[in-house]
């Protein structure tokens, strides 16, 4: 790897390595590996992608269509880790990668070596996953959340657990690098209260990340050995218990759909008061309330099993902790539309990817918080209202947020301008189809159909039938995004300038367009008007 | 431990930056082993 690197110092003007493995696969440049993480998660998208449009295929009519129900539920477990691990997270790593030193004005990452291992351990961490797929007893079927003893009656477990401690140990090194980065690299002048909201949202993330993951790993490792070794962890049989399980592994899960939806939070707090032009309204609201959301998704993971059986007192006081994390997100949802209030606003695409945002993640929000009422929850338990909750907030929320910030900040990687056409007619065929595929599925959960399930009662015959319409031309929708992205990166004819939006603010628009490769190898002079929140203490 | 990548003579000159980041991965590191104990600990406590 040294090669590649004092290669590096005899490249005067791009300084990138010419030979393409050195480049890739060798890369300890922050911008390259970040790159590498976008394509990767995209990919990762368009895979799991293939499952979900596998999953409404077969759930377009009542009856058994396409594949035996084995198969079906391996689809749901595989479109759920894919999407989960292999798309959200990266995407935002990628980002993270891409954004942070050049937000913060440093060189580059702070651990570029380990930053090259994180990346690279996911390919084949999913390689290995995908791959049980094809073998004789079929990949996972017992859900992504992997309960026992479901679970462990799966051939793959094994292949499954590895991969999915390769996915971990990928995340947790990034974190650290994150972290690393933040704490130490920051250019002179760059406070902590001066940073940019997008990096805050990513420092405190990486620290859920941190707490989390080895929990995954530890809950991951003991169903491995409860099959293959003999122990008892979650077996009755020999003094386990398998709501242990749960309770183990939803103090990971919760946290982590935070860890999905919080960098989510700072790129919305980037994009709207460019395209407001107005300064976020509330910064450092803004940066609390993010950490109080933290601190409080360590202390709501049993809302997920209420339906197990628990005891009244944790019933109640897990009901009315989740019920808490509204009002910090209300405080983001006020603080954003507070910001765009007087404002003169232009709704290019990545706006109007915020807006939609900020519209439709509150709808998953309101519907999160219908689920954390104890006695509706046994109703809405293991339902499509579930399933349509967490697509709000998954799809409109943290993957909105992802193709936000691609918009955003494709004319920072590329130097070029992507087609505004085009990001129109991806936005409002995306906003539109999204609702026709999943707002259906309330009325689906409210009437009773349970989730994973291939085939259902025909009451629920038409508002499935439009789901899966509205999921089919979502996702041939996305085949429109591929088309901007390549168009912008390799024929747009329109060069971005350095700024790019009127309105932007911050270091990384002091930058040249396309960024160099090299950047802040001398730490810039902090110019408290450039960046978008220099004088919050004075 | 050098940063190959960058040319700044802030990487490269300035000590306390580097032990920094060496204070920043071992706390860290220290986190996470904890918390992957703990989980196992958490467990066998309560079954
Ligand atoms: C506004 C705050 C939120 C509240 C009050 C909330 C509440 C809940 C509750 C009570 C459940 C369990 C439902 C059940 O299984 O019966 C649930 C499930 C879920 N939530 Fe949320 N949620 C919120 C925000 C989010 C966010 C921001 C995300 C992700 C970005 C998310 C992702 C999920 C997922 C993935 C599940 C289903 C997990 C599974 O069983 O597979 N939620 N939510
Ligand atoms: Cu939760």
């Amino acid at each position: 790897m040294s090669h590649a690197a004092t290669h590096d110092h005899h490249d005067d003007h791009h300084g990138a390595p010419k030979n393409f493995f050195q480049r890739w696969v060798m890369s300890t440049n922050h911008k390259d590996i970040g790159t590498l993480y976008l394509i990767f998660a995209l990919t990762m998208f368009f895979i799991g992608g293939s499952f979900a449009m596998g999953i409404r295929a077969e759930l377009f009519k009542p009856g058994m269509q396409l594949m035996q129900p084995y198969f079906f539920n391996q689809l749901t477990t595989m479109h759920a880790l894919v999407m989960i691990f292999g798309a959200i997270m990266p995407a935002f790593v990628g980002l993270g990668n891409w954004m942070i030193p050049l937000m913060v004005g440093a060189p580059d990452m702070a651990l570029p070596r380990m930053n090259n291992l994180s990346f690279w351990i996911l390919p084949f961490a999913f390689i290995l996953m995908l791959s049980t797929l094809f073998m004789p007893g079929g990949g996972p079927a017992g859900g992504w959340t992997m309960y026992p003893p479901l679970a462990l009656q799966s051939d793959s477990l094994a292949y499954v657990v590895f991969a999915v401690h390769l996915m971990g140990i990928s995340s947790i090194m990034g974190a650290i690098n994150i972290i690393a980065t933040i704490l130490n690299m920051r250019a002179p002048g760059m406070d902590l209260l001066k940073m940019p909201v997008f990096v805050w949202s990513w420092l405190i993330t990486a620290f859920l990340l941190i707490a989390v993951m080895p929990v995954l790993a530890g809950a991951v490792t003991m169903l491995l050995t409860d099959k293959y070794f003999g122990t008892n962890f979650f077996n009755p049989g020999g003094g386990g218990d398998p709501v242990l399980y749960q309770h183990i592994f939803w103090f990971f899960g919760h946290p982590e759909v935070y860890i999905m939806i919080l960098p989510a939070f700072g790129i919305i707090s980037e994009v709207v008061p460019t395209f407001a032009r107005k300064p976020i309204f509330g910064y450092k609201a803004m940066v609390f309330a993010i950490a109080c959301i933290a601190f409080l998704s360590f202390i709501v993971w049993a809302h997920h099993m209420f339906a197990v059986g628990l005891p009244l007192g944790a019933e109640i006081f897990f009901m009315y902790a989740t019920m808490l994390i509204s009002v910090p997100t209300g405080v983001k949802v006020f603080n954003w539309v507070a910001t765009m209030w007087g404002g003169s606003m232009t709704f290019e695409t990545p706006m109007l990817f915020s807006l939609a945002f900020i519209i439709l993640f509150t709808i998953g929000g309101f519907s999160g918080l219908m689920l954390a009422l104890v006695p509706a929850d046994f109703q809405y338990h293991d339902t499509y209202f579930v399933v349509a909750h967490f697509h709000y907030v998954l799809v409109t929320g943290a993957l909105f947020a992802i193709i936000s910030a691609a918009y955003y900040w494709m004319p920072k990687w590329t130097g070029n301008m992507y087609s505004e056409f085009w990001g129109k007619v991806h936005f409002w065929n995306s906003v539109i189809w999204v609702n026709v595929l999943f707002f259906p599925q309330h009325f689906l959960g409210l009437a009773g159909m349970p989730r994973r399930i291939p085939d259902y009662n025909v009451a629920f015959a038409n508002f499935n039938m439009i789901s899966s319409i509205g999921g089919f031309l979502f996702g041939a929708t996305q085949l429109i995004f591929i088309g901007v992205l390549i168009h912008c990166a390799f024929f747009s004819k329109k060069k971005a300038t350095d700024r790019v939006w009127e309105g932007a603010k911050g270091l990384e628009w002091t930058v040249p367009s396309p960024a160099p490769h090299h950047t802040f190898e001398v730490p810039p002079v902090i110019n408290d008007d450039e960046l978008a929140h220099g004088h919050v203490n004075d | 431990m050098k940063q190959e990548t960058t040319r700044s003579p802030v990487a490269d000159g300035d000590d306390s930056r580097r032990r920094g980041v060496r204070r920043t991965v071992t706390v860290l590191v220290a986190i996470v082993a904890f918390f992957f104990l703990i989980s196992f600990v958490q467990i066998v406590l309560m079954k």
